[in-house]
């Protein structure tokens, strides 16, 4: 057996045949926290990833400002064995990631090596494509407009806040307010979406705590969604470089799926840490500082990230890549520069306000400033039927809301809009990791905007959610069929429907 | 004014000869210094090595190898026509074969090591 071996690596070695090239390399000659810079290296193109040769092996870089005698290195590895004098040798082939079916349910790092412990994420070399980590988005032949919604299981943004697949919807508020929770919220609901293609989800968590991704990805598995999940981290103790390219390599694995004609869903958490990162690193690359000293390219940095969220059209595969950003601001301030920025990017945003999350209005979303600029064309008929008046019906609850303390003195009418404006809101309350189906949401909805719970206590609403959802389950579930099969609320289930919410009451 | 590592280090060869080359470079260095550029030396270093090098058709060139080879360097020296002999250096973990490193720009590398290495990472 062994001469079996030892024969068969002769035969290989005296293939092998190694051809002595001429190299064009570089020489550090000065290194920062994180970047280096070197001369020579003439040749290298922009985003080339490089190799410095350390004593203690090599390390990877990208190449990110080509001067004029110098080339501004940025070091993905450990830049404490990077020392003044190293060579360094381009690769020849732009940074980009191996991605493919096999990384789902895995943890990676941002690029897109296994982070989880569990071993290879491919079984050999010959396994998964590499994708370019930069990319350019496809462009307008390529794409359709949205028409197929993407359910995030929460009530007040299904209804109001619609989001289709290919959107790009901004997650905007403080911190603590439950920004990460709508997009855990949105991928475990995925499952619930049975009518559609399950898309696959990828949780990019940049500048995060470890405990926080430990925790959510804890979370994904027990509700069973890390099956079409891939975690990207890129935590607080990465190194900036690291954090910088974490985005763009969840892009380049949900634009892998999208080539496949399937869904995916990229959730950035967040794009303010990310800002911070790429400041850092554009400043140790001694690129101009302009506002709050971001480089100038920041906004491009991001737009050009968001942008390659698509719909594709059916020539060219009807794939989906769906962007949810998200982004925090400091004391509700929206008109920060980041913010500012990602909103005039996206496609719509999302705003949590912390007034109403200690209110106890949680998800704390405020419908009045958040919009969905494209979504309602991928909203379902069933949907809209209901949202329309719930949308109606809080923008005068919210005119009247002053009012509320003084509600004996009100008219008749007044007092009415007032009520039902409250049964919403508290309608509208859900708790973390419990997104709701759409078809359910539908039905709940049509009972609150039609005034079937004016009469009923506030803090009672929950419960007679529960409850009527439960009796539509074990007497009526051919209700929640066909809503989520044909996507509308036709007259005779809108007439059952009807029974079953006043048999519910009588309860 | 500022000037770059370039036009300083082109100044610095215009007016260098064997003569009074001390006191040229004292003063030069005086004047970068008073100028607020004398972090730019390196680079000024480096430039002016391009640049002399240029002017007398002189290369830099470094065999590295991993044993003393007489041969070879002279070998070396032919083929790229240099008017100096290269720098050498001994490494013994290049196992055979040499490095040839020319302007810190170019390398050819023909040690038994890197082969190894190609050898390993092409089959494994």
């Amino acid at each position: 057996m062994s001469k079996e071996i030892i024969e068969k690596i002769k035969q290989e070695i005296s293939g092998f045949k190694s051809e002595i090239k001429t190299e064009r390399v570089g020489k550090v000659f000065e290194v920062g926290d994180g970047v280096c810079r070197m001369w020579g290296l003439s040749s290298v193109m922009a985003q080339e990833m490089v190799e410095i040769e350390t004593d203690g092996g090599g390390v990877n870089g990208i190449a990110l400002n080509l001067e004029e005698d110098s080339v501004g290195v940025v070091i993905l590895g450990d830049f404490l064995k990077v020392k003044e004098g190293n060579i360094v040798r381009g690769t020849g082939r732009v940074l980009s990631v191996r991605v493919g079916k096999e990384m789902v349910g895995r943890v990676v790092n941002a690029l897109g090596e296994p982070a989880d412990g569990r071993g290879p994420i491919f079984a050999s070399e010959k396994d998964g494509k590499f994708y370019p980590v930069e990319k350019i988005a496809p462009g307008v032949i390529t794409r359709e407009s949205v028409n197929t919604p993407l359910h995030t299981g929460i009530k007040a943004i299904d209804a109001m806040i619609p989001i289709g697949r290919g959107q790009r919807e901004l997650i905007i508020g403080d911190r603590q307010i439950g920004k990460s929770a709508i997009a855990i919220d949105a991928i475990v609901n995925q499952q619930n979406d049975t009518g559609r293609r399950t898309p696959f989800c990828i949780y990019v968590a940049v500048g995060q705590r470890d405990s926080k991704v430990a925790k959510i990805v804890a979370e994904l598995e027990k509700k069973g969604a890390m099956k079409y999940t891939v975690v990207v981290a890129a935590s607080a103790s990465s190194p900036a470089s690291l954090q910088y390219l974490a985005p763009f390599t969840g892009a380049a694995i949900g634009e892998f799926f999208m080539d496949q004609g399937e869904d995916a869903l990229v959730i950035y958490d967040d794009l303010t840490k990310h800002a911070n990162a790429y400041r850092q690193i554009s400043l140790l690359l001694r690129r101009p500082p302009g506002r709050e000293a971001f480089p100038g390219d920041i906004f491009y940095l991001h737009s050009r990230l968001l942008e390659r969220a698509a719909k594709l059209s059916k020539e060219y595969g009807g794939g989906s890549l769906t962007a949810l950003p998200i982004i925090e601001t400091q004391l509700g301030d929206v008109s920060a520069y980041i913010p500012t920025n990602v909103i005039s990017i996206t496609d719509g945003q999302i705003y949590l306000e912390p007034d109403l999350f200690y209110q106890g209005v949680r998800p704390a979303v405020n419908v009045g400033l958040s919009v969905s600029r494209v979504g309602s064309a991928a909203q379902t008929q069933a949907m809209k039927k209901v949202a329309g008046r719930l949308r109606l019906d809080l923008a005068q609850f919210r005119e009247l809301q002053a009012f509320v303390q003084f509600a004996t003195d009100l008219d008749e009418a007044t007092k009415k809009r007032i009520v039902r404006g409250q049964v919403l809101t508290e309608l509208l309350k859900q708790n973390d990791f419990e997104p709701m189906p759409f078809e359910r949401q539908v039905v709940v909805l049509y009972a609150g905007v039609n005034g079937y719970l004016d009469g009923i206590e506030l803090p009672e609403i929950q419960n007679f959610q529960k409850k009527f959802l439960d009796y539509i389950d074990k007497m009526h579930k051919g209700i929640l069929e066909a809503i989520a099969k044909s996507g509308e609320l036709a007259v005779d289930v809108e007439e059952k429907l009807k029974r079953a919410i006043e048999e519910t009451r009588k309860m | 004014m500022k000037y770059s590592s370039k036009e300083y280090a082109h100044v610095l060869l215009e007016t260098i000869d064997d003569e009074r080359g001390e006191a040229v470079v004292k003063k030069f260095l005086s004047y970068v210094r008073t100028s607020g550029d004398f972090q730019k030396i390196p680079h000024i270093l480096r430039d002016f090595r391009k640049l002399y090098n240029a002017k007398y058709g002189l290369r830099d060139v470094k065999v590295t190898l991993a044993r003393p080879n007489g041969g070879l360097i002279q070998a070396v020296q032919e083929k790229l026509k240099l008017k100096h002999e290269p720098e050498v250096e001994i490494k013994k973990e290049l196992l055979g074969g040499a490095v040839v490193s020319i302007d810190d720009e170019v390398v050819i590398d023909g040690s038994v090591k890197s082969r190894l290495q190609k050898l390993f990472n092409a089959k494994l």
